[in-house]
């Protein structure tokens, strides 16, 4: 299958590409291409006009007091491979490695997977359990959003039609805090059927969860976070209590549907074992951390 | 629209309309064959192409994204009719049987060598995840692509 007829544009700076977003309501940014183009083959998407934003430089990562600033056209490959991410945003590294296979990250970029708003997407369930702000322009100015209100359902996001995500801001979180990502995909590099990322920041004993920020990709209309697992296992340290008590509180709190592939009930039980892995897993870092 | 590119090595023109994939048009546009046309979607990378040295399905580029890039196939890799040194591990190891995904084997496992991603087998695993065959069974492949990476190894010692 090949994509339908369709105009093509390539901006040479965020007011060209603002101004063809805003002269056509049927217009679609064209960054990576990874999720858009073969939507275009399969007929899953049919814009009239394509605006190519891949020779604006909103590329790398740059550090702000307590914050990251991310790119829109950081490559999940620079996400995956880069010992500058590693370093700052070990979550992103993690959940990049998930992302399609080696070609799709060679090309597919931060900005895109957030904007596309897959319920799917790894790194949407980074951003979240990150929290901080979207970075949009538009044809009124700059504007920001926060990252807990970016997601707007299945496949909508607070980024309107004649606006642009150009880069997004993950705040860092305390010192001495870890970090988890587990996915369970149906083949390598399939899309999850339920992934978790987990900050962990450990009490003052350093042994037992203090706070944590969760969030789940796959399981609902959009990646969500999920306070109820969040709460569920503060001043846990022991494995067993803490997969318990994350796992039942995820189990309880998520309303994950039955698509082609598996069944709601399943999605539910993949969704509860990632959610308490992730989180013990960021537990031992952190205490790795300190060790 | 009309677009040059430097297609393994040589300046090329593709005459293409801007809704044509890269894949369609290296094959249907300049005739450029050894790319294969497999799923369409970006899940068996049977497509796969160098576009500025970086691995990439051709059938998730459209083609003016490609204006003026430098693109190496599989086919391309060949100097003065020989094979290149992948190729030529692959083909001892059997690690090609009907050959369909073989063009795209060859772009992800040489990326993944360049990048020293192919260390071990399970590196050599998550690099070629995505490059789908249904003949060899993969063991056959992985060979190759240790007895490529140790000969590159020894050819820089």
């Amino acid at each position: 299958m090949h994509p339908r007829p369709l105009e093509y544009t390539r901006a040479d700076s965020v007011a060209e590409a603002l101004e063809a977003l805003g002269a056509d309501a049927e217009a679609k940014v064209l960054a990576g291409g990874q999720s858009l183009v073969p939507m275009l083959s399969l007929g899953l998407a049919s814009p009239t006009l394509l605006v190519d934003i891949g020779a604006l430089e909103l590329a790398g990562l740059e550090r702000r007091n307590g914050a990251v600033r991310v790119g829109a056209l950081t490559r999940h490959r620079e996400l995956e491979r880069s010992a500058e991410v590693a370093a700052l945003l070990p979550l992103a590294a993690a959940a990049a490695r998930h992302i399609g296979n080696a070609r799709v990250r060679n090309r597919g970029t931060f900005g895109g997977s957030l904007s596309h708003a897959d319920p799917a997407a790894e790194l949407g369930a980074v951003a979240l359990a990150h929290g901080g702000t979207a970075l949009i322009e538009g044809p009124a100015g700059a504007r920001e959003v926060d990252l807990g209100a970016f997601f707007a359902g299945f496949f909508e996001t607070a980024v309107g039609g004649d606006e642009l995500l150009v880069a997004a801001e993950l705040e860092l979180p305390p010192e001495g805090s870890g970090t988890g990502f587990v996915e369970v995909a149906q083949r390598a590099d399939d899309f999850a059927v339920a992934a978790a990322a987990a900050i962990v920041t450990p009490d003052a004993s350093g042994r037992a969860v203090g706070s944590v920020r969760l969030a789940l990709a796959g399981v609902g209309e959009a990646p969500i976070r999920c306070p109820q697992a969040e709460a569920s296992c503060v001043g846990l340290a022991g494995d067993g209590e803490l997969l318990r008590a994350v796992g039942e509180a995820v189990a309880s709190s998520i309303s994950p549907e039955t698509d082609a592939f598996v069944s709601a009930d399943y999605r539910r039980r993949v969704a509860a074992v990632c959610a308490g892995r992730a989180v013990l897993a960021a537990l031992d870092d952190a205490k790795g951390r300190k060790a | 629209m009309s677009m040059e590119i430097t297609l393994n090595g040589k300046p090329a023109r593709l005459d293409v309309p801007p809704h044509w994939t890269l894949l369609r048009a290296l094959r249907d546009g300049v005739g450029q064959v050894d790319v294969k046309h497999g799923c369409g979607e970006g899940v068996c990378g049977a497509c796969a192409v160098l576009l500025d040295g970086v691995a990439v399905n051709a059938c998730s580029v459209l083609a003016p994204q490609a204006q003026g890039a430098d693109v190496r196939t599989c086919g391309g890799l060949l100097e003065d009719g020989e094979l290149h040194p992948l190729q030529d591990e692959l083909v001892s190891h059997g690690g090609v049987q009907c050959g369909f995904c073989t063009p795209g084997m060859v772009i992800g496992a040489l990326e993944a060598v360049r990048l020293g991603a192919a260390g071990s087998r399970e590196e050599i695993r998550h690099s070629l995840a995505g490059n789908l065959c249904r003949c060899t069974g993969y063991r056959k492949v992985i060979d190759a692509v240790e007895a490529y990476r140790d000969r590159e190894e020894e050819a820089r010692a």
